[in-house]
């Protein structure tokens, strides 16, 4: 069977699942994900469809265990966990695989991405300012910054997503 | 609750949860009965069913109980999700019956 490694960093996750899909419809299907490091496995094109979740929890706590029953249930397998990430996939033939049905729910999901990104944001800042508080070398607390300037733009670009969700929430609570 | 359940307006996924639960189901007996019942129309999502199961648990309109299967975890309605449930029934029922009276009226 073939396998290819591929190295990639996302920040955004619906880029990553779209590459991730476009992967599978060549027939690429992702096997295993750490840290920037895809695994692939080489298959019939568009065999599975996949999508990515951030959890409320982390995958081992009991919490998640009932939701894994369910995705079970459903068809979807869970192919990697990455601290509260998942990547799954569910097989292409037993129809379309959302993971969000409604406006509510996909609120709630982008907002504890927008909660994640804040937490970074903020403890980069923090550790910014104890560098140039203790007199670190410029290099270290230059790159703290770099980093916040980064995930300013996410935050601030994942802060227009949920006003864009809260819009098209206040006249109906499901679109196509 | 009953007193405030008049001015409460359910969601379609929350209305058709609560209302699979007259009977004790798990997750995946709520995601094909709402299936069924609206003909494939309303087809809970994953994330969508399980995030409201929580949120339903917490607020107390639904409670889990000991499956009948023994491992799988089954919900069920309570008292107080029943009178939120006759209540969204009949703020429906209003909206139909006014729909009814109203939708066209400028052109008779």
């Amino acid at each position: 069977m073939k396998t290819k490694t591929v190295y990639r960093v996302y920040v955004d996750y619906e880029k990553e699942e779209k590459w991730l899909n476009k992967m599978a419809a060549q027939g690429w299907f992702l096997e295993q994900f750490k840290l920037g490091r895809y695994e692939f496995r080489q298959g019939n094109p568009n065999e599975y469809t996949y999508r990515i979740e951030l959890l409320e929890e982390l995958p081992n706590s009991p919490k998640s265990d009932a939701y894994f029953e369910l995705l079970e249930e459903m068809g979807i397998t869970i192919v990697a966990t990455s601290y509260r990430w998942i990547y799954l996939k569910k097989r292409t033939e037993e129809g379309p695989f959302q993971l969000y049905s409604d406006i509510d729910s996909k609120i709630r999901h982008e907002k504890r991405i927008y909660q994640l990104y804040s937490f970074v944001l903020y403890l980069n800042l923090f550790v910014t300012f104890l560098n140039i508080a203790n007199d670190a070398v410029p290099f270290i607390w230059i790159l703290n910054f770099t980093v916040s300037v980064l995930f300013i733009v996410f935050v601030v670009k994942q802060y227009r997503k949920l006003v864009k969700l809260k819009e098209k929430r206040q006249l109906v609570e499901r679109d196509v | 609750m009953a007193q405030s359940a008049g001015s409460i307006a359910l969601t379609e996924a929350v209305y058709y949860i609560l209302l699979s639960l007259q009977i004790p189901r798990h997750g995946y007996g709520i995601m094909q009965f709402v299936q069924e019942l609206s003909h494939d129309r309303v087809q809970l999502a994953a994330g969508t069913l399980y995030g409201a199961l929580s949120s339903l648990v917490e607020k107390g309109w639904i409670e889990a109980v000991e499956g009948a299967s023994g491992r799988k975890k089954e919900y069920v309605i309570t008292i107080d999700g029943q009178s939120v449930l006759e209540a969204e029934l009949l703020r429906l029922e209003e909206l139909v019956a006014n729909g009814k009276q109203w939708i066209g009226a400028n052109r008779s």
